[in-house]
């Protein structure tokens, strides 16, 4: 399948698989200032329920928050501040590029399963999800907005996706940089077979201010291809090809390039304090995401 | 499996087999496209495994070794490896085809077979087949390819003639090279003369050349004497059955088609004297009839074996003219001379004093002592050699028995000898030898000179009592084949001139020969078959062990061996290690 649609809306919105996603929690560790009200901790200080810090009285002050213990103690006057309950913003940047529909199951269906379901973890907690596909370049699907009923919308735009291009990280992730968006947590849902290799991906990722979540799609026979005899190897994006006999040796060093491609990713992953969540591609979405949600709950 | 081709050809089919496979390695492999997600780590794995090979386009040297293995296997086993090179023996084998060593078409047959089946297996070009007929045939020269030997193989047949086998191994005692050492392969024969075989040389029986036959008979003589009777122009004839119950078969004994007179006297021999049976027929007239003896129901399958032909002599009185002067001292002896017969007119020979014998009759001349320089003169004819004439007179006319000494003491005189040329043959005699106080007349050899010399002045040959194939004929100068006269038979440089196999012949004068076969008497008369890988020492053939050069196996083994190959590169292909 080498475009059209990799899923259905039908598919997406499948009340088993809402259901499963309902119990799982999206938790930000701090989201920034200046979101909307909603279930994440921000570094906003107001009138929240959870109190943070004093600082003094300054004129204009709601009196409200006038702590008159410390007044009667001190002589004083401080306010209470209460942590701000705002949203955080996530940013589904699913991988539509020729690679992820070129297989009998293409990776785009549980890319997309994957997107949808992060998307109505967040729009649970009243967060925006916005949905930015990328391939070649990346392009604006669904701009960030929040509410349930934002799902149905949601799920149209990601059935509605197809494949454009070869995979590009660096100008893709340049035009979500230069999208000026509020700090937010970034999911990149792709296989990260961007033909600049790793190096791609660091540039393109690394710069980014959002928090970042990555999601690689997966399969076996990625590591151990069930190939044999003389073959040219096609690149279905490229269209570079490669004449390989294929032998031990040589699958040997396939697995070894496979290995620390995904080590590498790993190692950029963790110290870019991002998460990452390998999704396999021929297994199902929902308990691979449970893995993630320890408890239920993933701090992002 | 046969050894087709030579060593070098078979050289020169692996340098190809090499040569077509490095052609193949080198030529671009058509890839199968596949499209996948990514080259991105096969891209790493090929440029990795591109920096070790030395040629970019002969990527794969122990592939193309094994494929050379394997092909080379094969082509060695299709081809045919002259494989008993290791041996390092030159292998002679020899067929029996004598009808006389009880050889017939089937065991020949069979021999043949054994033969085809063991040329596979010896080297090629230290091999060679000879056929023992008559005279050795070559049916198989050294390097010649085995096939040859199945299309020669279609006209043979037992050939009615004495086995040559022994005088093969013989012969070629000098071209045996004892360095390298030699094999010679017998097949078919059943038994072997003692040979005295040089080191390094064996002698083996073809294994499965020969088996058991059926009791085989045969005419082993034919044979005719003087009468026992003493009547010179009578002949008796023998004929001999021997083999396995010789008594069994009945023998047809014919004279120019007809039955001969008289009985036949049956005697059958004791064990130790050959247990065979003597059919004898005495008396009858030698007047050049032809007797075929023809064994009815010997049932052994070798005809040829079972008919022997003879000419029988002619023999006739020699009409004797006697000068009345001598009478008193030659009459007697001419008289108790069994082949004379006196006559008046018309004789064959005259015998009396010079002058009174009649104008162109032979004669014994008594002549004066002065009118003839030698004692004894023979006249002879002018297109026969004196010397020769001579050196046979002492035994022809019987002068060794004469005591020259005692004679030449008792005249005073030499007793010469001499031979002249003459328009036909006289003896000239000193008429004083008649003289009574020489004591000439009255020895005990006189007699005989007198009747010796009748007999060489009319040219009388003594028939030899039995001809045969592959035995001397004495007297015989030339003969050719009746069947075949322009391959004469011709005299090997003053030896005994043999007759090589059974036929009609005709001597240098027309005259008619018939040479039976006659087979050497065997005891019992069965041919024992031979176990396979004897081995001949010292004139016996004993069993061996192994039979050398045997390697029946070999082609198989490389077809195995090949077959493995081809699963250890299976096995290689399913772990991924050969593309």
């Amino acid at each position: 399948m080498a475009s059209g649609s990799a899923i259905t809306t039908g598919e997406l919105f499948d009340p088993a698989f809402r259901e499963a996603v309902g119990r799982l929690h999206l938790v930000a560790r701090r989201v920034a200032r200046g979101g909307r009200p909603a279930e994440q901790r921000s570094r906003d200080l107001g009138s929240g329920i959870e109190f943070r810090d004093f600082r003094p009285y300054s004129p204009g002050d709601d009196f409200r928050a006038i702590d008159w213990n410390i007044y009667r103690r001190l002589g004083r006057v401080f306010l209470r501040l209460f942590e701000e309950l705002e949203d955080l913003p996530v940013y589904l940047a699913p991988d539509v590029s020729e690679s992820a529909f070129l297989e009998e199951d293409p990776r785009a269906r549980t890319g997309l399963r994957a997107a949808f379901a992060l998307a109505s973890i967040a729009l649970n907690q009243h967060d925006r999800v916005g949905v930015f596909p990328f391939g070649a370049d990346l392009s604006v699907a669904l701009r960030p907005q929040s509410g349930r009923g934002r799902a149905l919308r949601i799920a149209e735009t990601l059935a509605g996706l197809e494949a454009r291009g070869s995979t590009d990280f660096r100008t893709s992730f340049r035009r979500f940089s230069g999208l000026g968006l509020r700090e937010g947590l970034l999911v990149v849902i792709s296989d990260f077979f961007d033909p600049g290799g790793i190096e791609a991906i660091r540039e393109a990722l690394g710069p980014q201010r959002h928090r970042l979540l990555l999601v690689p799609l997966w399969r076996a026979s990625d590591r151990d291809p069930d190939l044999t005899g003389d073959v040219e190897l096609v690149d279905c994006e490229t269209g570079e090809s490669e004449d390989v006999s294929i032998t031990a040796p040589i699958l040997e060093r396939v697995r070894a390039a496979h290995d620390a491609f995904h080590g590498e990713l790993r190692d950029f992953a963790r110290r870019r304090g991002a998460g990452i969540l390998r999704l396999d591609c021929d297994r199902e979405v929902v308990p691979q995401l449970a893995e993630l949600f320890e408890g239920g709950r993933y701090e992002a | 499996m046969t050894a087709l081709l030579a060593p070098i050809t078979i050289l020169l089919g692996l340098a190809a087999i090499a040569g077509a496979l490095y052609l193949l390695q080198r030529l671009r492999v058509r890839h199968r496209p596949v499209r996948v997600i990514s080259t991105l780590f096969w891209r790493a794995a090929v440029e990795e495994a591109r920096a070790r090979v030395l040629v970019e386009r002969f990527r794969h040297p122990l592939v193309y070794l094994l494929l050379l293995f394997i092909c080379s296997l094969l082509w060695l086993a299709v081809a045919g490896v002259d494989r008993t090179d290791l041996d390092g023996r030159r292998h002679v084998v020899l067929v029996e085809a004598s009808a006389a060593a009880g050889v017939t078409e089937e065991s020949l047959a069979r021999a043949l077979d054994a033969v085809e089946r063991l040329v596979t297996e010896l080297p090629r070009a230290r091999r060679q087949v000879i056929l023992c007929a008559e005279s050795p045939t070559s049916l198989l020269a050294p390097g010649e390819p085995a096939r040859l030997l199945s299309l020669r193989r279609a006209a043979l047949a037992p050939v009615p003639a004495p086995s040559s086998v022994a005088a093969t191994i013989a012969a070629s005692q000098g071209t045996l090279s004892p360095g390298e050492g030699s094999l010679v392969w017998v097949a078919g024969a059943v038994a072997l003369p003692d040979l005295a075989l040089p080191a390094g040389v064996e002698c083996v029986a073809v294994p499965g050349s020969s088996s058991a036959e059926r009791p085989n008979r045969a005419i082993t003589a034919c044979g005719v004497s003087p009468a026992r009777s003493g009547a010179w122009d009578r002949v008796d004839l023998l004929v001999e059955v021997s083999g396995v119950d010789p008594a069994g078969a009945a023998l047809s004994l014919t004279l120019d088609g007809r039955p001969p007179e008289g009985e036949v006297e049956r005697r059958l021999l004791p064990p130790e004297e050959g247990g065979g049976v003597h059919h004898l027929l005495r008396d009858v007239p030698a007047r050049g009839q032809r007797l075929v003896a023809i064994l009815v129901g010997a049932g052994d399958g070798n005809p040829l074996d079972d008919e022997a032909a003879r000419v029988l002599p002619r023999r006739r009185l020699l009409r004797v003219s006697l000068d009345p002067g001598l009478a008193p001292w030659l009459a007697p002896v001419l008289e108790a001379d069994p082949a004379v017969t006196l006559v008046e007119s018309a004789p064959d020979v005259f015998v009396g004093r010079e002058g009174a014998a009649p104008d162109e009759v032979p004669a014994l001349t008594f002549r004066p002592r002065s009118s003839q320089e030698e004692s004894i003169l023979l006249s002879h004819a002018d297109d026969e050699d004196s010397a020769a004439i001579l050196a046979a007179a002492l035994v022809d006319l019987g002068l060794d028995q004469v005591d020259a000494m005692e004679l030449a003491a008792a005249t005073g005189t030499p007793i010469t000898l001499g031979a002249r040329p003459a328009p036909r043959r006289e003896i000239g005699v000193w008429e004083e030898l008649l003289a009574e106080e020489y004591n000439f007349v009255t020895s005990r050899s006189f007699p005989l000179f007198v009747a010796l010399a009748l007999r060489w002045i009319l040219e009388v040959e003594e028939s030899p009592a039995e001809i045969a194939a592959g035995r001397p004929l004495p007297g015989a100068r030339s003969l050719r084949r009746r069947d075949a006269a322009d391959a004469p038979v011709l005299d090997p440089l003053g030896g005994v001139l043999a007759p090589p196999r059974a036929g009609e012949y005709l001597d240098e004068e027309g005259g008619e020969v018939a040479v039976p076969l006659l087979p050497p008497r065997r005891l019992g008369g069965v041919l024992d078959a031979v176990p396979p890988n004897t081995v001949l020492a010292g004139g016996v053939l004993a069993t061996a062990g192994t039979p050398p050069g045997s390697t029946r196996a070999w082609p198989v083994l490389l077809g195995l061996l090949a077959l493995g190959a081809l699963l250890f590169e299976w096995l290689l292909l399913r772990k991924g290690e050969l593309p």
